[in-house]
Parts: C-alpha cells; structure tokens; sequence
C-alpha cells in the first residue's frame, strides 16, 4: 500500500529508470547535469513543500499549491548524520511523473507542467499551442517531416489522462532540458522565435520572387534568425537592394 | 568591259559594308535611346526600384545613347535642350526614317537641322 513509505522507489532510480530504459539516454546520467537539474526542479514543483525541514525529516506538504506526485524525504534509518536524504517517489505516481519530464520539455518551465496538469480550460490552450508551433511549420525554410511519435503526442495532449496514459517521447536523442542547441531548454519559447522568423523570412523570400525588391528589403532589415538558408537569402536581397539602390542615385545623378 | 565592271563591283564591296555600319550603328543609337526613356519611366514610377526591370543590355544600350548624344551636343549646337530632350526625339523617330541614316545626320535632323 503507498502509505508504506518505505517500499517506495528511491527518485534517483525512477529517474534512471525513464530516462535510460524509456527515453533511451545513456548512462552515466551524471554526464546529463543540466537535464538531471532540472528533472529534480521539475519533480519539487510537483510535490511542493514549506521551506523549512527536508534535511532534518521534518517535513511538511505546502497546502497552498496542489501536489501532483508524492515524494517523501524520509532519512535512511542506517546513514549517519548529515548524509544526504533519500528522496522516495509513490510508485502511483511514476507514470505522470514521466509525462511530467516531457510537457518540461515541451513547454519548459515547471510552472507550465503544473498548469496544465491541474486546470482544463489552460491545458487546452497549452495544447493547442503546441500542436500550433509544431503543425503549421510548413515554410518554404523546410523543416523535415514529423515524426510519428511526435503527430501521436500532439494528439494526445489536450485530453488523455496522463496519470494512466503513457505520452510517446517526440524528442529523438536528446531531451531538451539538456539545454544543448539555441533554446537553453525553453523548446517553445524558441519555436515561437523560429517560426516568427520563418514567417518572416517567408514573406522576405516571397516579396524577392515577385520582384517586390523594396518589400523584400524591409523583411530582410526586420529578420535574424540563423537559418542558413534564410540567412543566404537575406545576404542576397540586402546586396541586390543596395545594386539597385545605387542604379537609382546613379539615374538622378545624370539628370 | 569586264575590268571596269569588277573595279565597279569592287568598289561597290567596299562602300556596303561602311553604309551597313552606318545603318547599325543609327539603328543601335535609337535602340539605346528607347532603352534610356524606359529606364527613366520606371525611375519616375513611384515605389518602383529600376535596377529591378532592367537587364544588363538594356542598360548599357542606355549609356550608349547616352553617351553619343551628350557628345553630340558638346561639339554641335542643337534646337533640343539637353540630352534627355535629344535621346527622347531619337527614340521617337519611326523605323522606317532610320533606314538608311548614319549616324550625323540622323543626329542632326533630331536636332531640327
């Protein structure tokens, strides 16, 4: 029963657990201190507790805000004192603490997660959002086909019961609380960014194929972004601009 | 009889070719001058760049014209003022009246002379 607290899996093997044998990363999960960071944020957020009293087992739940999993700072009886805690997780509660990692790593901060774990009408919205984001990035910039786990995530999003429902992982080798690439761990935030950009930089492309050469200008001195190939384009419309530019001072000057 | 006639020929031989030039080179100028009157409407279109429509050739056929028509006026007096008046009645002279021109006098008689 859970109120057996003591049988209760230690959170740094849950942890192992989803990471490696789910989500596929390798071990040592020391090398993964970023993600591991996180995860543990992310696990706090979750099970929230008053400040005072984790390191002595005087702990206490913060009935303020609403706890999603149940963690238990219980000291192992046979350490010595000022040996770290154990933190134990409720087994219950695994499988929403593993949906938990990935809507992180969707929506990236824990604030985020728990919004959409306890109120309906936001996590609707947050859904939506995503399946926005990733959805309607159809641009002439490209960007690959989706994969299947990702489609069949976006789905089930908005309403499957992720205390139950195992969400299939979307990222392929890398979580991106790992904080590796431009987004520092914030996936949406920095998809938000692209695809602002991209429409930009679509429009920017679109203007140079109509011979629109004034407009083209004006997106490509509102663009940045390091999309090569965006980044290509707009070198060459600044410099046709700047040609053209000087045809025109070139016409007045012989007038 | 025979050696007067290839003298005759001869002659003619060589004549053509600086008449054909002479044609060419009108047909050339007033090709120019058209091209220099495009350039200039697309410049006074408003939101328009006119490096946008136009080619390499056409703008160096501009110049062209431009160039033999400010020479001209350096060196000859003319009753239209200024270049662009002068490449504008050149481009506006019809094809047929450039036919057999050269030159000169295809620029003078735009000069009204």
């Amino acid at each position: 029963m859970a109120n057996d607290r003591s049988i209760w899996p230690e959170q740094a093997d849950v942890i192992e657990r989803v990471l490696c044998n789910e989500f596929g990363l390798t071990k040592p999960l020391t090398q993964h201190g970023k993600l591991l960071d996180s995860i543990k944020t992310l696990a706090n957020a979750l099970c929230p507790t008053l400040k005072k009293g984790k390191d002595d087992g005087n702990w206490r739940r913060d009935p303020s805000k609403p706890m999603l999993i149940e963690l238990d700072w219980a000291p192992a009886a046979s350490t010595s004192v000022g040996s770290r805690n154990r933190v134990r997780m409720n087994p219950a509660h695994i499988t929403l603490f593993r949906n938990a990692i990935l809507l992180q790593g969707v929506f990236g901060e824990p604030k985020i997660v728990i919004e959409f774990l306890t109120s309906d009408s936001k996590r609707q919205v947050y859904a939506d959002w995503a399946r926005q984001l990733f959805l309607e990035r159809q641009s002439l910039a490209g960007l690959g086909l989706l994969r299947q786990e990702l489609l069949t995530f976006l789905e089930l999003l908005p309403a499957a019961d992720l205390q139950t429902t195992l969400l299939p992982n979307p990222f392929a080798d890398a979580l991106p609380q790992m904080g590796l690439g431009p987004h520092k761990g914030n996936l949406l935030k920095t998809l938000a960014t692209q695809t602002a950009a991209l429409s930009l930089g679509d429009g920017m492309i679109i203007h140079y194929l109509n011979n629109d050469l004034a407009e083209a200008h004006a997106c490509a001195m509102a663009l940045e972004t390091e999309n090569p190939l965006l980044l290509q384009y707009r070198a060459l419309i600044l410099r046709e601009y700047e040609q053209a530019k000087e045809f025109d001072d070139l016409l007045d000057s012989f007038r | 009889m025979k050696s007067a006639f290839i003298l005759f020929s001869l002659l003619l031989a060589l004549a053509l070719p600086k008449v054909s030039e002479a044609n060419e080179n009108a047909q050339q100028l007033v090709q120019g001058c058209k091209e220099l009157a495009a350039i200039y409407a697309s410049r006074d279109q408003q939101r328009r760049l006119a490096a946008v429509t136009t080619s390499l050739s056409e703008a160096m056929m501009a110049g062209y014209c431009m160039g033999v028509v400010k020479e001209y006026q350096r060196k000859n007096s003319c009753e239209a003022n200024g270049w662009h008046q002068l490449a504008s009645r050149i481009s506006e002279l019809p094809n047929w009246y450039t036919g057999a021109e050269d030159l000169d006098s295809l620029l003078g008689k735009a000069c009204g002379k």
